[in-house]
């Protein structure tokens, strides 16, 4: 076995150690580092500068990167793989943001801002330097209230418990603050002020963050007259942050559906588009949202974790022992795993790889059925997916796609006539875009389907940057997006009953 | 005598043939009898258990499950008129309906396809119903038994509420209450007190059947 090395990341100023030959995209995402297509080298979305040491240009980085760009040092972090000790500068907000968001009113402000993403699993926070727009350190943690239950249902059960509320609140505030500490400490100058703080995340995060009452949320109709903006200052929440910034917590779009897809409408220009285009964001939740400039609908659907490896025989999270890809090889399926170790279990992206997978090689019929009448298909010699894992995957990707379609026919339009579909969350990042389309879980065609990464975390950036965003109320974009709740469409059942099928041949 | 026709109605059936189920209810009602509607409701019943068999052994899923359900439910429009007065009683009236503060009603709308198809008599209260009208609805039907639907494990503590409410009107006793959906199990509902935990629509209509011994 070769020696371990060093791998410098700036601006964060962290060290990590790794084997030799392994794949950048592995290390870098838990850094902030984005892979918008996937990590095909289609998009360009995870760019990193190569500071000192040498990382080979493969073809497809030649085709995407120019040749003064690859003389300055920009690589595709998807497409390297370390050989040798390296700096690298991992920022991603040039090319996330700025190219992406030609039209975004950037007013160029002294001072440091940040920005945190509240997901149900999982926490994301960045240090934003509100001169330059440059990402000054990232910090990432797990939601600490998943030690109460994995979905927001069995939080929200927690939360009417005695004293669960408080609990789920301190949980949360404690952790995000010394997060917030730790990025501070991890960046130059850590004493000097911060502005402003905002956070968004579901309307579940909302209000236990907020220490809201749920008590509207818990039971139907699931709508809560208190998912507005909500203000704090540092010290309120416990947090010692220099400059004693506002804290806010952008407002929801109704029912579970919250800041974090207000976030992705404005991270994907949707208020500002001509044409109707979609946002589908699946985390542990799915909410989609669809419209232009003039109306935006919104929904939730109770997809499931299945998208998450959640309720997967032997399924788990997107980290190392994980089948992350699968693919037909030699009339057999082949295995990718995280860490390229033996495989542990599948995630989200390997079960939805080897659904497609499989279909396209007619060991699963479209109803779902394995073709051979067994009741597991093997994956390598110790991961399977079982008959019930299929059905998990049926039951999740019906409840997207039925949603999708009730969204659109509102709408007065389809997925044929959609000008773009964004996909956000664990999708942008994770999962194969065909193999979704294969499975069903959407049919807008290929060249419109765009893997646009954490939508909430760039949506709260624009917020935090945007010009005409001072209130953060969002009062005017509010008026025109509405929440429209699938339990009471009528045609919803239907539509998902059809769309727990698989689409035939292809 | 055309057996054959009762066949084909079985066959068609769980071959998801909607045309061709239909087109043999409609044929064995325009005979001379034979074979008689009766005969032709008990093959859709043989087809329908099937159909809960190859649902619980997951070589069917949903969208077979409804659809057959569907098919049967026309082929019994076409047969009911056919049938003999002492055929067309009702095995039982059920009161079903999904719980306080849940809006799902997929899991009911199966079971109650299915429970028709046996023959019950089905007062729907829909969904979000609370323990009240589920005690309304006893009171006003005196049913055979109370079917209570709940897919949110946040709603489930609806259920014990409701056999409680039961309770202090006296309308317990003499009274099954069977529950389902994706936030129960066998366990949960031994301890709200109900009588039955039904794991799929199938299964629960089956205990039901045994309930009112047909």
């Amino acid at each position: 076995m070769r020696e371990p090395v060093e791998i410098e990341l700036q601006p964060l100023g962290q060290s990590i150690s790794v084997e030799p030959g392994t794949s950048l995209q592995d290390v870098l995402h838990g850094y902030g580092v984005e892979f918008p297509c996937g990590g095909n080298g289609r998009c360009g979305g995870c760019r990193i500068k190569l500071l000192a040491g040498t990382l080979a240009v493969t073809p497809p980085q030649a085709q995407i990167l120019s040749a003064s760009e690859i003389e300055q040092g920009w690589r595709l972090a998807c497409h390297c793989r370390v050989d040798g000790c390296l700096t690298l500068e991992v920022e991603q907000w040039d090319t996330a943001i700025l190219t992406h968001h030609a039209s975004l009113q950037f007013a160029p402000r002294p001072g440091r801002g940040i920005v945190v993403d509240l997901g149900t699993t999982t926490l994301v926070a960045q240090l934003l330097d509100l001169q330059s727009g440059r990402v000054l350190a990232v910090q990432k943690a797990r939601n600490p209230q998943a030690v109460r239950g994995a979905d927001v249902m069995s939080r929200l059960a927690r939360a009417l418990e005695p004293g669960g509320r408080q609990e789920l609140a301190d949980l949360i505030r404690n952790e995000i603050g010394a997060l917030l500490v730790g990025m501070l400490d991890s960046a130059p100058n850590a004493e000097k002020a911060i502005e402003s703080v905002v956070v968004v995340g579901n309307t579940v995060m909302h209000h236990l963050f907020c220490d809201l009452d749920i008590e509207s949320l818990a039971y139907s109709p699931f709508d809560s007259p208190n998912d507005g903006l909500q203000e704090f200052t540092a010290e309120q929440l416990g947090w010692r942050l220099p400059g004693s910034p506002r804290v806010r917590f952008l407002p929801g779009l109704g029912g579970f559906v919250g800041a974090d897809i207000l976030a992705g409408v404005l991270a994907t220009s949707m208020h500002e588009s001509d044409e109707v285009v979609a946002l589908i964001d699946l985390g542990t939740n799915g909410e989609i949202a669809a419209g232009n400039r003039e109306r935006i609908l919104c929904t939730s659907t109770a997809a499931g974790p299945a998208f998450e490896g959640g309720r997967i025989s032997q399924g788990m999270q997107a980290s190392t022992g994980a089948i992350a890809e699968v693919r037909a090889e030699g009339g057999g399926l082949a295995c990718h795993v995280i860490g390229g170790g033996k495989a542990r279990g599948v995630c989200g992206s390997g079960l939805v790889d080897a659904v497609a997978t499989s279909l396209d090689m007619r060991l699963i019929r479209p109803n779902g059925r394995l073709a051979d009448g067994s009741h597991s298909l093997p994956l390598t010699n110790d991961i399977c997916l079982t008959q019930s894992d299929i059905r998990e995957l049926q039951l999740a990707k019906g409840a997207i796609s039925a949603g999708l379609r009730i969204l659109l026919a509102r709408l007065g339009t389809d997925e044929e006539q959609l000008a773009k579909l964004y996909l956000a969350g664990a999708f942008g990042n994770y999962v194969n875009p065909a193999s979704a389309r294969r499975i069903g879980l959407f049919s807008a065609r290929a060249e419109r389907v765009e893997a646009a990464g954490n939508t909430a975390l760039l949506g709260a950036k624009l917020a935090l940057f945007g010009e005409g965003f001072a209130d953060m109320r969002f009062a005017d974009l509010l008026s025109r997006i509405e929440h429209v709740p699938l339990a009471t469409d009528a045609r919803f059942q239907e539509v998902f009953i059809a769309e727990t099928a698989f689409p035939g041949p292809q | 005598m055309s057996d054959a026709l009762v066949e084909t109605l079985h066959s068609s059936l769980l071959e998801l043939d909607q045309p061709k189920t239909v087109a043999a209810a409609r044929a064995i009602c325009s005979g001379d009898g034979e074979p008689s509607a009766e005969q032709a409701v008990q093959a859709l019943a043989a087809a329908l258990e099937i159909v809960g068999q190859r649902f619980q052994q997951e070589d069917w899923f949903l969208g077979e499950l409804v659809y057959a359900g569907e098919i049967a439910k026309q082929a019994m429009e076409i047969l009911t008129p056919h049938l003999s007065a002492l055929a067309t009683q009702s095995s039982g009236t059920l009161v079903v309906g999904t719980v306080a503060g849940d809006m799902h009603d997929l899991g009911k709308d199966i079971f109650i396809t299915y429970a028709r198809s046996a023959g019950f008599e089905i007062i729907d209260l829909g969904v979000n119903v609370s323990a009240e009208r589920f005690v309304e609805a006893t009171q006003v039907h005196r049913p055979l038994a109370l079917g209570i639907s709940c897919l949110l494990t946040i709603c489930a503590g609806g259920i014990p509420q409701v056999i409680e409410a039961l309770a202090e009107r006296r309308l317990r006793d003499g009274l099954r209450v069977i529950v389902g959906g994706a936030a129960l199990t066998a366990e949960f509902a031994a301890e709200a007190g109900a009588d039955a935990f039904a794991p799929d629509a199938v299964t629960g209509t089956r205990v039901i059947e045994k309930w009112s011994g047909v």
